[in-house]
């Protein structure tokens, strides 16, 4: 049985939704109260910097992968050709 | 939004302290966070050392990266929602009622208000070997009121605190007994 790579890529944009509403609920948790003070505001700031990087990076790493690529799962042969002890 | 509109400040009334738990408490988290970044770098040698091909096959290639990336923004969020939890946790001391906001978790709050001139007794105690060396601990508060107990948890400078309380509370109760 096999399914395309880009399977993977929906799950990883679903779990980006899920990252970008989280976000989204702490940052309108700190305006209502009141909270965005310089401390807040700098964590908020780190955050949102190493997010977007984290973001560029994978973006970067998974330029011109052939997303319609063939995963076979179930399959013990295909994990045999993956992992090969270096012994 | 400004804090006085969110306890809905009255027009007598003026914010005399407005206390967070000591920042020096939220330092393990920041340690534990950091440990957690660094963790992958010592998995992908770890990887690289045992099953050489692993990462030049296409396909494991692209779900390690995406996987990476989950686990790193997945990190970056709990860091972030404690943050906000701990950070939202807030006691805002007026000199007519003490406001004790807790955020529990994400999307549970509870908020408390104690009149200054139902305070019965305030005890303050700094116990622990950092507690001692940063100064902050708990402020532990009495009521006569619906709100029997209320405990203002490593906040810095306890004894002064209790001072400050103490006063107000004696202030309060001359305005209202008069």
């Amino acid at each position: 049985m096999s399914i395309p790579l880009y399977i993977f890529l929906f799950i990883y944009f679903a779990f980006l939704i899920i990252f970008v509403f989280f976000s989204v609920v702490n940052i309108i948790h700190i305006i209502r109260t009141g909270s965005l003070t310089f401390a807040s505001f700098i964590i908020t700031t780190i955050i949102g910097a190493m997010t977007i990087f984290t973001l560029f990076f994978t973006w970067a790493l998974l330029t011109g992968t052939n997303w319609q690529t063939p995963v076979n799962i179930l399959n013990i042969n295909n994990a045999n050709d993956v992992i090969n002890f270096n012994v | 939004m400004q804090i006085d509109s969110v306890i809905h400040l009255k027009s007598y009334e003026q914010i005399k302290l407005l206390l967070r738990r000591h920042a020096i408490t939220f330092l393990p988290l920041i340690g534990i966070f950091i440990i957690l970044l660094l963790m992958p770098i010592g998995v992908y040698f770890l990887i690289n050392a045992i099953f050489p091909t692993f990462l030049t096959n296409t396909i494991t290639y692209t779900l390690m990266v995406l996987f990476a990336s989950i686990y790193y923004l997945s990190i970056y969020l709990f860091f972030y929602s404690y943050f906000v939890t701990f950070y939202l946790d807030l006691w805002i001391i007026t000199n007519d009622r003490l406001v004790d906001i807790r955020q529990v978790t994400l999307f549970a709050r509870t908020i408390a208000e104690i009149d200054l001139y139902q305070i019965q007794d305030i005890s303050s105690d700094v116990s622990g070997f950092f507690p001692s060396l940063f100064n902050y601990g708990n402020v532990s508060i009495q009521t006569a009121g619906t709100i029997p107990k209320c405990i203002l948890y490593n906040v810095p400078d306890p004894h002064h605190i209790r001072q400050v309380i103490l006063e107000l509370s004696a202030k309060d109760k001359d305005y209202h007994n008069k």
